[in-house]
């Protein structure tokens, strides 16, 4: 599958709306066979996804996104990970062992909102009335 | 004795502290590394973060503001020394909730004046954004923007006009958008989740109307090898258009008839009748009243169609309207294509506002785009409009001189339109217009102006 991830300076981007660059990463069998780094030009959320289409994106591991941008993402069919933070390289080692729900991954405020199912949830609301799961990791 | 445990002590705030907790803008500060190291209460409040989670942590990541990353405004400030003042962004909280903020910033530095980092305050414009469309909502219903009193009027009835299942015919001249008024009423009304179809009756010939209509069944006629929905069946659940329907043939005429009267029509070549599911809207540029005097249009279906009835005034009487649809237009062409035009110059704006527009909004939206092609400065002036704006005989050559030449272009027009109301009386025409009949006359000579021969007093009192 191929996974792209919005980054800036060699870290996620802290907010996918206005993210330009994408590190795109070709992964079979937990290993990468293929990557290449990917300007997003349209000025348009609708370009910029059709662009993620066009590159056969399956999954985009991303920081913030608005919820109408993730929405039309997830419309094209692309898993959308968002909230994500770190360092570009840790991060998609993080995605390939499959240990990207870890916290110390998860944006400031949007911990807490990726356990497994099954898993006790402790809700910890955060200030601002912030849905406890809104991306429905709990789910 | 009372059991009640004695409260614990005030934490101690030092002065700087306490007004950073007491103010409504978010306050955060940050190191050389971009990590925060203060994070007030008004800040928690926007962000959604709590301080516990914020501090220590990288500013973009807590922060995620539109300006994050490439255009940071705190980098900025710290890599040239000066303050970003009321800069307009949005934050993503983590619930995907877009806020509108304005953000400054400034340049933290310790007493020997070395830099230590930087500050940032934000203001949370949620409400004032709530405020500011509300107000422009008062001039929007759907896609549909104005604050010409005419419109309005149709604003105040639509969502009312869209509820109902009756018939509407929209009138209007080409281009004051009949079909978007028409899209307007298919989103309000309950068949919002239904299609929308619009078929222009004047584009086809009435036997490919037929079939276009009312689809088609195997073996029709010749070369129909399979079954043709038409559009009433597309337009299943939803709302058709109908558009110039003054054009279709009497023998349709009366197939649509029987659709609207009996809500049933059968498809070419087929032996069952469908129901139509379908909320019918019409419209013309014609004055249909004239084509049933004259024995073109079908009375009856005139009186079916004319249920509830639309009138799209001309641009020109809606010309207030043109600043606002300039506006509209420019920013469209903003989003398709990247320029550094930021709007119209005042002179321009006159000029557009003195024409007839006889293309309606179609037209001015091309006049716009043209000039938004052609405009290689950040203000579309006088020189990038289409000739035809400018070309009114000697007015063509002053209108290019600028300013002055632009108004002395409007009071010429206005001069003349003032006459010919008051039929040619020149008093008349002053008072019209607001001016003491010498100023009238010193304009009037000096725009060079030929009066007409016969003062309209002179007329009057011949008649009498």
């Amino acid at each position: 599958m191929n996974a792209a991830f919005a980054y800036w300076q060699q870290r996620i981007a802290p907010v996918f709306d206005t993210a330009r660059q994408i590190h795109l990463v070709e992964a079979a069998g937990g290993r990468i066979t293929g990557h290449s780094d990917v300007t997003l030009t349209g000025e348009l959320p609708v370009q910029k996804v059709l662009k993620l289409v066009e590159l056969g994106v399956g999954m985009l591991i991303c920081g913030a996104i608005s919820r109408p941008m993730h929405d039309l993402v997830e419309a094209y069919g692309i898993k959308v990970f968002p909230f994500v933070t770190g360092d570009l390289g840790e991060v998609v080692q993080a995605w390939l062992d499959g240990s990207l729900r870890r916290d110390v991954y998860a944006m400031p405020g949007c911990c807490g909102r990726r356990r497994r199912r099954g898993r006790q949830r402790k809700v910890r609301r955060c200030l601002g009335e912030i849905e406890p799961d809104p991306w429905g990791w709990d789910r | 004795m009372s059991s009640r445990k004695k409260a614990p002590p005030p934490r101690v705030h030092n002065p700087t502290e306490t007004i950073l907790e007491s103010i409504s803008d978010g306050v955060f500060t940050v190191d050389r590394e971009w990590r925060i190291t203060t994070f007030n209460r008004a800040a928690e409040q926007i962000t959604g973060v709590r301080r516990a989670e914020a501090l220590g942590r990288r500013c973009c990541d807590v922060f995620r503001s539109s300006l994050c990353g490439a255009e940071c405004a705190l980098q900025q400030t710290l890599q040239t020394g000066k303050p970003v003042i009321g800069k307009s962004a949005y934050i993503v909280d983590a619930g995907g909730n877009r806020t509108p903020i304005s953000l400054s910033t400034a340049v933290l530095r310790d007493r020997k004046g070395h830099v230590i980092g930087g500050v940032e305050t934000f203001r949370d414009l949620s409400e004032v954004e709530a405020l500011r469309q509300e107000l422009s909502g008062r001039f929007r219903v759907g896609d549909l923007t104005s604050r010409s009193p005419l419109m309005q009027r149709i604003f105040e009835v639509l969502p009312a006009i869209a509820a109902s299942p009756s018939t509407v015919l929209i009138l209007g001249e080409t281009g004051t958008g009949k079909e978007l008024i028409a899209r307007t009423l298919h989103a309000l009304s309950p068949r919002q989740q239904g299609p929308f179809v619009a078929v222009n009756c004047g584009a086809l010939p009435d036997t490919l109307l037929e079939s276009e209509l009312f689809g088609y069944k195997a073996g029709a006629f010749t070369g129909a090898q399979g079954n043709k929905p038409g559009r009433f069946a597309q337009a299943k659940g939803g709302t058709i258009l109908l558009d110039e329907i003054g054009e279709i043939s009497p023998a349709l005429q009366v197939r649509l008839l029987r659709v609207l009267q009996e809500r049933t029509y059968e498809p070419l070549g087929s032996t069952h009748s469908e129901t139509a599911d379908v909320r019918v809207l019409a419209a013309t540029n014609k004055d249909l009243a004239n084509l049933v005097e004259r024995g073109l249009f079908r009375e009856d279906l005139y009186y079916r169609v004319n249920v509830i009835r639309l009138e799209m005034p001309p641009l020109r009487r809606r010309n207030e309207d043109i600043p606002l649809l300039v506006d509209l237009i420019l920013a469209r062409l903003h989003r398709l294509q990247r320029k550094a035009v930021t709007g119209v110059s005042p002179e321009a704006l006159s000029l557009l506002m003195a024409h007839d527009w006889p293309g309606n909004i179609r037209q001015l939206a091309n006049a716009i785009e043209r000039a938004f092609i052609l405009c290689d400065e950040s203000v579309i002036g006088i020189g990038h409009l289409p000739a035809e704006l400018r070309s009114r005989g000697a007015e063509m050559e002053s209108a290019e001189r600028g300013v002055r030449s632009a108004h002395d272009v409007l009071d010429a027009q206005a001069i003349r339109a003032a006459l010919a109301r008051n039929g040619g009386n020149r008093l008349a025409a002053a008072r019209d217009l607001g001016i003491h009949k010498t100023t009238f006359f010193r304009r009037v000579k000096r725009l060079g102006i030929e009066l007409p021969a016969r003062d309209g007093r002179q007329r009057r009192d011949e008649i009498e």
